[in-house]
């Protein structure tokens, strides 16, 4: 079994006049977190949405090898008719989950996120941002996905559930499944980061397993963010 | 939330049509109209069934529905059909049955329920194209336009049209420009071939389907999700 669970390569998508994403190509390792980084415009969004199947890349290959395939968009957006205890239901029956089963597992990842059960008979679009990514996660994680990718994971969150939502990062990690995170929160991204992607208009510019490039002492700082500033700028 | 009540609406009118045909004439006459305008309930499912989802967002959430959303969308037509095929079916034995005592039991009427079947799959091939360019339930709303248009039209300029009226009237199109005008009218007022004189013309409609849902099939092939 290959170790990327994630595999683009060539990945070119243009907007009329505009190329947005140009040969772009890099990988997510199985068991790993990868950070994605990029300015505002850079192209992370096209990239993550050509890899989710929402665009139609103009050129270039996506290879995922996951079974279940999960995703937290930076602004999530539900069915608005459907209430968040509907929309777990569905999740669970489309993954085989056991109506029986359902409860337990959406109390576990529940208490993981922080998420107070109690809204979950009200439709979802009626809950605060901070609520709505939180439902997100909760969507997710009642099925455990293989490759979680996430657009600005910490967005919209408060502090606590900030940790709360990087330890589930490492738990999953900890489970050998892989998550893709593509964020502008350096700061938080390092802590759990052990790999990085950074794009710079459209194209790959660094592409490195953190630890190894801080071994190599390639920049006097190895900061996530000196990187960042270094490469992306 | 307000298209669904329109929807409610509109289905509850429906119902007190025939209700109201059926009490004041006969359920026979009721039948009538239900055969006539059933195909409407495909319509009006039809309406939105694209572009909210697109441009709301809420169309990314069919990934955890393990689905490309181009297949969801495709797949909508089909739940649609089955959905105003099974309610059509539910009406039309409610009806046949409640007429039963005052005529009798009539083949043709199931033949005009085919047609309507077929004039319905057309609104929902339609309607269905149509929401990918129009919001909420203007897809359906032009439709519904176009309808009104072209019997005003027919309302102003009868001394002008009286040959293509008696054309419909006798049902016999004996050129080829007069085909081809109601093979336009058709296109517009699908429902006209539930009338008996009409009913080979189902294939026509059958056919106007089919490009509408190859059109459909198109448009999702190209649609892409870029609003966040």
């Amino acid at each position: 079994m290959s170790e990327h669970v994630l595999q683009v390569e060539g990945l070119s998508k243009r907007y009329g006049a505009v190329e947005a994403v140009e040969g772009a190509g890099f990988t997510a390792g199985r068991g790993r977190i990868t950070v994605f980084l990029g300015e505002n415009g850079a192209g992370k969004t096209t990239t993550l949405k050509c890899i989710l199947g929402f665009l139609r890349p103009d050129a270039g290959r996506i290879v995922i090898r996951a079974r279940r395939l999960g995703y937290v968009p930076e602004h999530p957006v539900f069915f608005t008719w459907l209430t968040g205890r509907d929309i777990l239901s569905l999740t669970g029956r489309v993954y085989g989950i056991r109506e029986a089963d359902l409860s337990g597992h959406v109390s576990a990842a529940a208490a993981k996120l922080g998420f107070d059960e109690g809204i979950l008979t009200r439709r979802v679009q009626t809950y605060s941002h901070g609520n709505q990514k939180k439902f997100s996660y909760l969507q997710n994680l009642i099925f455990t996905p293989d490759l979680l990718i996430v657009d600005e994971p910490f967005s919209a969150l408060d502090p606590v559930s900030i940790k709360r939502v990087r330890d589930i990062f490492l738990e999953l990690k900890g489970q050998g499944r892989t998550a893709f995170l593509s964020s502008h929160l350096i700061s938080e991204a390092e802590k759990i980061a052990d790999d990085v992607v950074i794009i710079k208009k459209g194209r790959i510019c660094f592409r490195a397993k953190l630890a190894a490039f801080r071994e190599n002492h390639v920049l006097p700082d190895p900061s996530l963010e000196a990187i960042f500033l270094h490469f992306a700028r | 939330m307000k298209a669904a009540k329109s929807l409610y609406g509109l289905a509850a009118a429906f119902l007190a049509v025939l209700a109201y045909a059926g009490m004041k004439d006969t359920p026979a006459a009721a039948l009538k109209f239900f055969l006539f305008l059933f195909p409407y309930v495909f319509l009006l499912l039809s309406q939105d069934m694209v572009r909210g989802e697109v441009d709301s967002g809420s169309l990314e959430n069919v990934i955890f529905l393990r689905q490309d959303f181009r297949r969801y969308l495709l797949g909508k037509n089909a739940v649609i059909a089955l959905l105003g095929g099974l309610i059509s079916f539910a009406l039309f034995g409610i009806l046949v049955l409640a007429s039963a005592r005052s005529r009798r039991f009539d083949l043709h009427d199931f033949a005009e329920l085919g047609a309507g079947l077929v004039a319905g799959l057309y609104y929902t091939g339609l309607g269905g194209f149509l929401s990918y360019f129009l919001k909420a339930g203007s897809n359906v709303l032009v439709i519904f336009l176009g309808q009104a248009a072209v019997a005003v039209s027919f309302l102003l300029s009868a001394g002008l049209n009286t040959g293509f009226l008696q054309n419909l009237s006798s049902g016999f199109f004996p050129d080829f420009p007069s085909r081809l005008k109601f093979i336009g009218f058709v296109a517009l007022l699908p429902n006209t071939v539930v009338s008996r004189k009409f009913l080979p013309w189902t294939v026509e409609v059958a056919g106007l389907s089919l490009v509408f849902f190859w059109l459909q099939f198109r448009m999702a092939a190209r649609l892409e999700l870029k609003k966040q």
